[in-house]
Order: C-alpha cells, then structure tokens, then sequence
C-alpha cells in the first residue's frame, strides 16, 4: 500500500487533505485524521504571531517518508497520508495534517498516535516562534519525549 | 571546504562558510575549531547532527576534500 508524506510551502487545506485521504481509502470502514495548529501563544505565555519551520533540502522529506513508512509497517492501515508546512505558518492556521484509513476505527485511532508522536520528535524542522517581542527556537517538550517512548 | 548549519547554529556560524581544513580531519576535530573561531559551544550539545555527503556521520568520521558537511541543531520536530 501506499503512503502520502508531503511538505507543503502554502498554506494548508484541512479539506483538501481529508478529501485527498478519503479517496485513497477506497473500501474501508474507519478513517482518521489530526490537524496541528499554530498556537497563538508560547509556552510561557507570550504572544506568537507566527511560526517559522526551517527544512533541510532533502532530510525533511526523507524523515516525513521514514515516519509514514514505519506506520505502514507497524498497523494495518490501507492508507497514510501526511502534509506538512514548511515556512512561515500565522497563528492559527494548521502546521500538519496526519490521517490514517483502516478496516476498523482501532488501527486507524492507533497509526495516527503513532504518526503524531514520532512527527513531533523525529522530524526534521527547525521552529522559531516569532512574536513582538522576540523569536524563539522551539524544542520538543518533555511530554512530547514521553509520548514517543510509549512505542 | 563548505560547512552548513541548520536550525539555532545559523544564528552563531551563518548559514554556511568557507573553510581550509588540513586532511585527515575528524569531525570532533573541526567540531572543536569551529566552536573556537566563535567563541560559542553551541556545537557541543551531544544532540547536535552531523551530515556528510547525505549521510549521517558521527564525530570521529574523516572528511575528505570536496566533501559536504552539515551541522544540525537539534530538532524541533514537527
């Protein structure tokens, strides 16, 4: 089966991706989906006008692949799709797409936690929250760490 | 020989420089000139990635002339 990993410089259409899922999940019975958002504050509070995501050239992609390939693998999925942004994300709009098609809702539930879980470690961007004040460069927090150390 | 940095490096190193390196050279060799030539450890962080030519390399691989050399802060995530 095949699996969707996209990096994408525009903006993001939550409709497009889910309708872009529900095609290629022809013949299934559960399909799952998470939308991440720009927050519109950090973690201390302060205001966040916009997300800047850095990529490497071909590391990014390859690590998006490397995620949704290890999904595949590990539930019994019929579909993976993820779309990621890449540059500058307004507060508000949505950073990711990650969805997921099975014959039942369990695996499909399952392979989105795990695409979410791995995307928020393991994946190759480097994020600065920008706002009046300052800009930040973001790591991921100690729940994120504990989140992928349940797999 | 061209050096890259990616992510909180940038804002210590540029997002990439021209260096002359003297072979054999590690990468904890070039590591430890390059945190001296801007005062900064940010490269000591042992989360800190290391690309040659596309692939991930660590600290006592050899650069070769011509090669690509990346420096990678640690990960956001996604």
């Amino acid at each position: 089966m095949a699996f969707t990993a996209r990096l994408e410089s525009n903006s993001l259409s939550v409709e497009r991706e889910t309708a872009a899922l529900v095609d290629a999940s022809t013949g299934t019975g559960a399909i799952v989906s998470f939308v991440g958002l720009a927050r519109p504050s950090s973690e201390t509070g302060e205001q966040v006008d916009q997300l800047v995501l850095e990529v490497h050239p071909s590391l990014t992609q390859r690590s998006l692949n490397e995620i949704a390939a290890a999904a595949v693998r590990r539930f019994a999925v019929t579909a993976v799709h993820v779309a990621h942004r890449s540059g500058v994300v307004a507060a508000g709009e949505p950073i990711v797409f990650a969805g997921a098609a099975a014959e039942h809702r369990r695996q499909a539930f399952d392979a989105v936690d795990f695409l979410m879980d791995h995307l928020k470690t393991d994946a190759i961007f480097w994020k600065r929250e920008e706002g009046s004040e300052a800009s930040r460069w973001i790591e991921p927090s100690a729940a994120d760490r504990a989140s992928r150390e349940r797999w | 020989m061209r050096i890259s940095f990616y992510g909180r490096l940038v804002d210590v190193f540029g997002s990439d420089l021209q260096l002359d390196v003297a072979a054999p050279c590690s990468i904890g060799e070039l590591r430890e000139r390059l945190q001296a030539m801007r005062s900064d450890e940010g490269l000591q962080d042992v989360r800190v990635r290391t690309c040659v030519n596309g692939v991930f390399v660590t600290d006592s691989h050899i650069v070769q002339e011509g090669d690509s050399i990346e420096f990678l802060a640690p990960v956001s995530g996604g």
